[in-house]
C-alpha cells in the first residue's frame, strides 16, 4: 500500500456523516469539504471513501432519452419526465426495481407510484439475500443489533462472507476489534472463526479457519447440529472436515458466553440455497439451549434492509410485491423480478439506485434490452446502456439527506454535506414528479 | 366544520352520563356546548354514542412488528383487502400493515392507541411506522427497565440523575411515557438467562426488578409524567407467577403520586392475565386471578389492563425475550429474537391459542375472571396486548363475552377445554358488564390512566373523537347469548367514527384518511440536570453504542404531526 499524505486543503468538516456504501452504514465519518466537493473522508474504509470522494466519476448529470438511432441524447427535465411518465402510464405490466441505494423517503413515493399504476415493486434482495428471507420465513430469525456483539461476544463466526473485503470496517467497528463493555481487551477477548472454502482475507486473520468443501455448507452445519444433539457422526470426514474437528468446534461453540454468526451470499447462493440458511438459523436456535447465540445476514447495500423493512410495514411483505390486482401479492418465483423478466411479462422497467445491467442473468437482461427501461441513478453503468430514459438523481448521504436502515435494522438519518450538481434532481423529487405526471395522463383519459 | 349528532343514547362515564338521550355538538375538532344553524346534522336517534376508544396497550408500530411481518407472510396473507378510492390495500391478521392498523382501529371506533414498547435506539423506526398509520393518535412508551444507564443509576441510588436521564431520553426518542418490561430479565437474556421474581438480580449489574420498578416509579412521580409507570412484571407466563405480580404492585405502594396529574394510579400493570397464574408447572397450573384481583380491589395505586386471550392463531412479540425462548422450547414454532444494545431485547413467536388446548382455555378463563373480579371498572382496561393474546380486532368479541354470562356458560360447556371450568372460578361468576362499564374500560378509564384530559370523554372542550354504533341500547338485550354475534358485528363496524371533528368512518367504511399524531412528553425544568447527565454519560455512550449520539435522536420530521405535552417538573 502506498502512503498517502493526509488531506489538509479543505474549507470545513462535516462530522458524523453516514457512509452510503455497504450495510454497515458507518455513521462516524467526517467529510472534508472544499468548494462543494468532498475532498477527504475520515474514518471510512477505502470502498466508502472512494465512493464518496469520486462522486463525479462517470456521473450522470443531465436527463437523456435514447433517439431513433439508438443514441442517448441530452434533453431537458420536462421532456425526459414526460417521456418516462408516458411509458409508465401506458404500460400493462410495469416493474419498479432497485431502491436499495436511495432513502426511505424516496421509497415512499415509489410505493405510491407502484400502487397507483398497479406495478410490481422489488429490490436487490430478490437476487441477494432473498433466500435468507425465505429461510427466516421457514424457521425464524434470532438476531441482535451490532452493539450486542461489540459489548458481549467472545466468539464471532463469519461464513460465506468476506467482510475484510466487502464490509471492511465490520470487524473493526462492530464485531471483533472494538473494546466492548464486557470485552475490554477487544480482539484478545474474542475467538474469530471463519467457515469458508476460500482462504479469504477474513480467514487469514481468524483464529480458526474451517475450509469446508464447496457446496459443503449444509452438510457441515448439519454435522454440528448432530453433535450438539448428542448424535454419533457416522463418517470420518464430513464436507471435507474431519469428524474430530467438528466435535471440537461444537464443544467450543457450546462453551462461549456469547456467540455471533454472520453469513453472506456464500451461503445463500451455493447448492442448497435457502436450506443453508434454514439450518444455520436452526443451529443458532439449538445453541441457545446451552448459551447465548445470535446471527445476522451481512447485507450489501446501505439500504437494502431498509427497503425490506419499509415494504413490510407499508404492505406486509418484504420484496417482490405485485399490485396488479389492486392488492399486494408476494409469491417468490411469480412476482419476483428475475422470474418476471425471464417470462417476458414486463413491458416497462424502471430501475432506481441499482445496476441490473451488471448483476442480472443474461436472459433477464436480454428482455430488458427489448423493452423500455427508465433509469434513475447517479452514475453511468451497464444499466445506462440498456436505458431509454435516463434521469440523474442525487447522492443520498452526501448531497441529499434521508433515512436508511443498517444491516441490523438500526435506523439512521443520513445527513447531507454538499449541494447536488445543479442539473441533477433528488430521487424523491423525480419519483414524485413521475407520479404526478402519470396521474395527469391517466386522469386525462 | 360543525356537526350535531342528534338524539343518540350517550354513555360518557367521565361526565356521569349514563345512557341519556342527548345531542353531541362538534366545532373545529372539539366538543362544544352549542353550534350554529349551519351545523351538519347526523341523525343518530337511539343509537349508541360514546367517546372514541382509547387503547392503553398494544403493539402496532416498530421494529419487532416489522420482524413479524417480514417472517410471517402466512399471517399477512390473512386479511388482504384491495385498495379503494380512499384507502390503500390492507394486509395481515395479527400483524397488519400500517395502513390496515389505522383503518381497523378506526372502524372499531377507536381514536387513540398506545404503542407499548419503543426501544430508544430504534425509535425512529417506530415513528416512521406511526407516520404510515392513519386515523389514530399514538402514545408511544419508551423502554427503560433494562437500560444500562438506568441499571447503573439504580445501583448507585442516584434518583436525581435518573430523573434527568429519563427526561432527556423522552425528548430524544419523542415518546409519551415510561415502560418497563421484565426488569433485569431482558438484560439477563443478553447472556441467555432470565431472572425469577422481583428480588433476583440481573447478572453483573446486581440490581433487582424490585429496585428498578421502585426507582423508575419514583422518578415518574418526580417528573409528574401524565402516564404512570407502565410495567410488564417479571415471570410472564410462568405458572405460579401471581405472587411476583403482587410483589411488583406492592413494591411501589408507599410511593406518593405527583399531585399535578389527573390519574389516580402510580403503577399500571399491563396484560395482567399473563401474570395471574397459580400452580407450579403447566401440569398443575390453575388460576391466580383471585389474589391478584383482591389486591387491586384493596389498593387504588394500581390499574391494569387484561391482555385477554381471544383463542386465535396470532403472533406473540415482547421485549421479554427470554419468555419467547421459553415458548419456543414449548411449541417449536419459528422463533425470532431481537436484542438491542445497552437497552433491551425482544422476541417473537407465532402461537396458536386453541380452545381445545387445556392451557389456552385456562388462560382465556383467567382473563375473564380478572375482568369480572376487579370491582372498579376504572382500574381495568380492555386489551389483548395486541397481538400477543389476540389481534385488537377482537375487542368487540371480548365485549360480547363481558356482557353476557349466558354466552360464557355456553362456551364453558361446549367450546373450550374443561380446564377453564375446573381450574378457575369463571363458572361461578355471573357478573355482566353494562354499556356504562364497557365505555369505562374502553374509553374513560384508559384515557384517565394515560393522563389524557382531552379525550376518552364527551365533555365540552374535549377532542371531537366520537364513536357511534348501529345498535339501540334501549332495545337490545346484550345479556342474551344469541346476541353476542350481533355485538361483535356492530361494534366492529362503527356507524360513525369521528376523529378531531372529521368523519373518518361512515357505515363501517373508511370515509376519510387523516394523519396520525405522535404524542410526546417534553419535561421542562430539568434542563441543567439533563445537560450534566448527558455530559457524564457521553464517554460511555460513545464507547459502547454503535451509532453516534448525533444520529441517535429522533429528528423532528419523524413526528409530523405531533402533540407535545409540556410537563412542568417543578409542580
Amino acid at each position: 500500500m502506498v502512503y498517502e499524505e493526509p488531506v489538509t486543503d479543505y474549507d470545513h468538516i462535516v462530522e458524523n456523516c453516514t457512509c452510503a456504501f455497504c450495510g454497515s452504514n458507518c455513521d462516524d465519518l467526517d467529510f472534508l469539504v472544499k468548494g462543494n466537493h468532498v475532498v477527504g473522508v475520515r474514518h471510512a474504509c477505502r470502498l466508502g471513501a472512494s465512493k464518496i470522494m469520486e462522486d463525479e466519476d462517470q456521473r450522470l448529470k443531465v436527463p437523456m432519452i435514447r433517439d431513433e438511432n439508438g443514441e442517448l441524447v441530452e434533453v431537458d427535465w420536462d421532456t425526459a419526465l414526460d417521456k418516462a411518465a408516458e411509458l409508465l402510464a401506458n404500460s400493462v405490466r410495469p416493474l419498479l426495481y432497485g431502491w436499495s441505494e436511495t432513502s426511505i423517503e424516496c421509497m415512499k413515493k415509489g410505493l405510491e407510484l407502484t400502487e397507483y399504476i398497479g406495478a410490481v415493486i422489488d429490490n436487490q434482495a430478490t437476487i441477494c439475500h432473498g433466500p435468507t428471507v425465505q429461510a427466516v420465513q421457514n424457521v425464524g430469525y434470532p438476531l441482535m443489533t451490532l452493539g450486542e456483539v461489540k459489548n458481549r461476544a467472545d466468539m464471532v463466526v463469519y461464513t460465506g462472507s468476506n467482510p475484510m473485503n466487502a464490509h471492511p470496517r465490520h470487524l473493526a467497528r462492530y464485531s471483533v476489534f472494538p473494546r466492548g463493555w464486557f470485552r475490554q481487551r477487544g480482539r484478545f477477548d474474542r475467538t474469530l472463526v471463519t467457515w469458508d472454502p476460500k482462504y479469504s482475507d477474513t480467514a487469514k486473520m481468524s483464529d480458526i479457519w474451517v475450509p469446508f468443501e464447496e457446496n459443503g455448507d449444509y452438510g457441515f452445519v448439519n454435522a454440528i447440529r448432530a453433535v450438539l444433539k448428542g448424535k454419533e457422526l457416522k463418517e470420518d470426514v464430513i464436507s471435507g472436515i474431519p469428524k474430530e474437528d467438528i466435535i471440537e468446534l461444537t464443544e467450543a461453540m457450546k462453551n462461549v458466553e456469547f456467540g455471533a454468526l454472520f453469513f453472506g451470499l456464500g451461503l445463500t447462493h451455493t447448492l442448497s440455497k435457502q436450506r443453508n440458511i434454514d439450518i444455520a438459523i436452526q443451529l443458532i436456535q439449538d445453541l441457545n439451549a446451552y448459551t447465548k447465540w445470535v446471527l445476522l445476514p451481512m447485507r450489501g447495500h446501505f439500504n437494502v434492509n431498509g427497503f425490506n423493512i419499509f415494504l413490510s410495514y407499508e404492505m406486509g411483505f418484504p420484496y417482490g410485491v405485485d399490485f396488479s390486482r389492486g392488492y399486494p401479492r408476494y409469491m417468490i418465483g411469480e412476482t419476483t423480478t428475475i422470474d418476471l423478466l425471464n417470462r417476458k411479462e414486463i413491458d416497462v422497467f424502471l430501475v432506481i439506485a441499482a445496476d441490473p445491467g451488471a448483476h442480472f442473468p443474461g436472459g433477464a437482461n436480454m428482455h430488458l434490452a427489448e423493452i423500455p427501461v427508465i433509469q434513475i441513478d447517479i452514475h453511468w453503468g451497464p444499466s445506462t446502456e440498456l436505458a431509454d430514459v435516463v434521469l440523474p438523481g442525487t447522492f443520498i448521504g452526501v448531497e441529499t439527506e434521508g433515512t436508511s436502515y443498517r444491516m441490523d435494522s438500526v435506523p439512521i438519518h443520513m445527513k447531507s454535506a454538499i449541494d447536488p450538481p445543479e442539473t441533477c434532481r433528488e430521487d424523491e423529487w423525480i419519483v414524485n414528479e413521475l407520479l404526478e405526471r402519470v396521474k395527469n395522463i391517466k386522469e386525462a383519459k | 366544520m360543525e356537526y350535531i349528532l342528534k338524539n343518540g343514547i350517550v354513555y360518557d362515564p367521565t361526565n356521569n352520563v349514563t345512557g341519556e338521550k342527548k345531542d353531541v355538538m362538534i366545532k373545529d375538532g372539539k366538543i362544544v356546548g352549542n353550534v350554529s344553524s349551519d351545523a351538519k346534522v347526523l341523525d343518530v336517534t337511539d343509537k349508541l354514542v360514546m367517546a372514541a376508544g382509547v387503547d392503553v396497550h398494544a403493539h402496532i408500530a416498530g421494529p419487532k412488528l416489522c420482524v413479524g411481518r417480514l417472517y410471517r407472510p402466512e399471517d399477512e396473507r390473512r386479511g388482504v383487502v384491495a385498495k379503494t378510492d380512499i384507502t390503500r390495500a390492507e394486509t395481515g391478521f395479527s400483524i397488519p400493515s400500517c395502513s390496515a392498523t389505522g383503518y381497523r382501529y378506526s372502524r372499531m371506533g377507536y381514536g387513540t392507541v398506545t404503542e407499548a414498547a419503543v426501544p430508544p435506539l430504534e425509535a425512529k423506526h417506530t415513528h416512521e411506522e406511526i407516520m404510515s398509520i392513519p386515523n389514530i393518535d399514538v402514545t408511544p412508551l419508551l423502554l427503560f427497565g433494562n437500560n444500562w444507564f438506568v441499571l447503573q443509576y439504580v445501583k448507585e441510588g442516584n434518583l436525581e440523575d435518573l430523573a434527568a436521564f429519563v427526561a432527556a431520553w423522552l425528548k430524544i426518542a419523542k415518546c409519551y411515557g415510561m415502560k418497563v418490561v421484565n426488569p433485569c430479565g431482558s438484560e439477563a437474556w443478553g447472556w441467555g438467562m432470565n431472572v425469577h421474581g422481583v428480588d433476583d438480580p440481573a447478572p453483573y449489574w446486581d440490581v433487582t426488578g424490585r429496585e428498578v420498578v421502585r426507582a423508575l416509579t419514583q422518578v415518574n412521580e418526580m417528573l409528574g409524567l401524565p402516564h404512570s409507570m407502565h410495567v410488564h412484571p417479571n415471570d410472564l407466563g410462568h405458572p405460579g407467577n401471581y405472587q411476583t405480580t403482587i410483589d411488583t404492585m406492592d413494591a411501589v405502594k408507599d410511593i406518593e403520586k405527583n399531585p399535578s396529574v389527573i390519574r389516580n394510579q402510580t403503577l399500571h400493570c399491563t396484560h395482567l392475565q399473563f401474570h395471574s397464574y397459580g400452580g407450579t408447572s403447566w401440569r398443575d397450573a390453575n388460576s391466580g386471578a383471585e389474589p391478584v384481583a383482591d389486591y387491586i380491589n384493596k389498593n387504588k395505586h394500581v390499574t391494569c389492563d387484561i391482555g385477554q386471550i381471544t383463542l386465535d392463531e396470532t403472533t406473540t412479540m415482547t421485549a421479554d425475550a427470554p419468555m419467547e425462548y421459553d415458548l419456543y422450547k414449548l411449541s417449536g414454532l419459528k422463533w425470532a429474537n431481537k436484542d438491542i444494545e445497552l437497552e433491551t431485547a425482544a422476541g417473537l413467536i407465532p402461537i396458536i391459542y386453541s380452545p381445545k388446548a387445556p392451557v389456552n382455555s385456562l388462560q382465556w378463563a383467567i382473563g375473564l375472571e380478572l375482568f369480572l373480579m376487579i370491582n372498579d371498572p376504572w382500574q381495568v382496561v380492555l386489551t389483548t396486548d395486541s397481538p400477543n393474546a389476540g389481534p385488537f380486532i377482537r375487542y368487540p368479541r371480548i365485549i360480547s363475552w363481558l356482557m353476557s354470562s349466558d354466552r360464557r356458560t355456553e362456551m364453558l360447556e361446549g367450546e373450550v377445554h374443561k380446564w377453564a371450568s375446573k381450574r378457575t372460578a369463571l363458572p361461578t361468576l355471573d357478573r355482566v358488564y353494562d354499556w356504562n362499564e364497557i365505555a369505562t374500560v374502553t374509553r374513560s378509564a384508559p384515557a384517565k390512566i394515560l393522563g389524557l384530559e382531552d379525550r376518552g370523554h364527551l365533555g365540552v372542550g374535549a377532542n371531537a373523537d366520537v364513536a357511534v354504533y348501529d345498535l339501540e341500547p334501549e332495545n337490545f338485550d346484550a345479556t342474551k347469548a344469541a346476541n353476542a354475534a350481533v355485538i361483535e358485528d356492530v361494534l366492529g363496524r362503527a356507524l360513525y367514527t369521528i376523529k378531531d371533528g372529521d368523519v373518518v368512518v361512515k357505515d363501517g367504511k373508511i370515509s376519510k384518511v387523516v394523519k396520525s399524531r405522535h404524542l410526546w412528553s417534553n419535561v421542562q425544568g430539568f434542563e441543567e440536570q439533563e445537560k450534566k447527565v448527558l455530559e457524564n454519560i457521553m464517554p460511555m455512550f460513545n464507547r459502547y453504542y454503535t451509532v453516534k449520539f448525533e444520529n441517535y435522536k429522533v429528528h423532528d420530521h419523524y413526528i409530523d404531526p405531533s402533540i407535545e405535552f409540556k410537563i412542568d417538573a417543578s409542580k
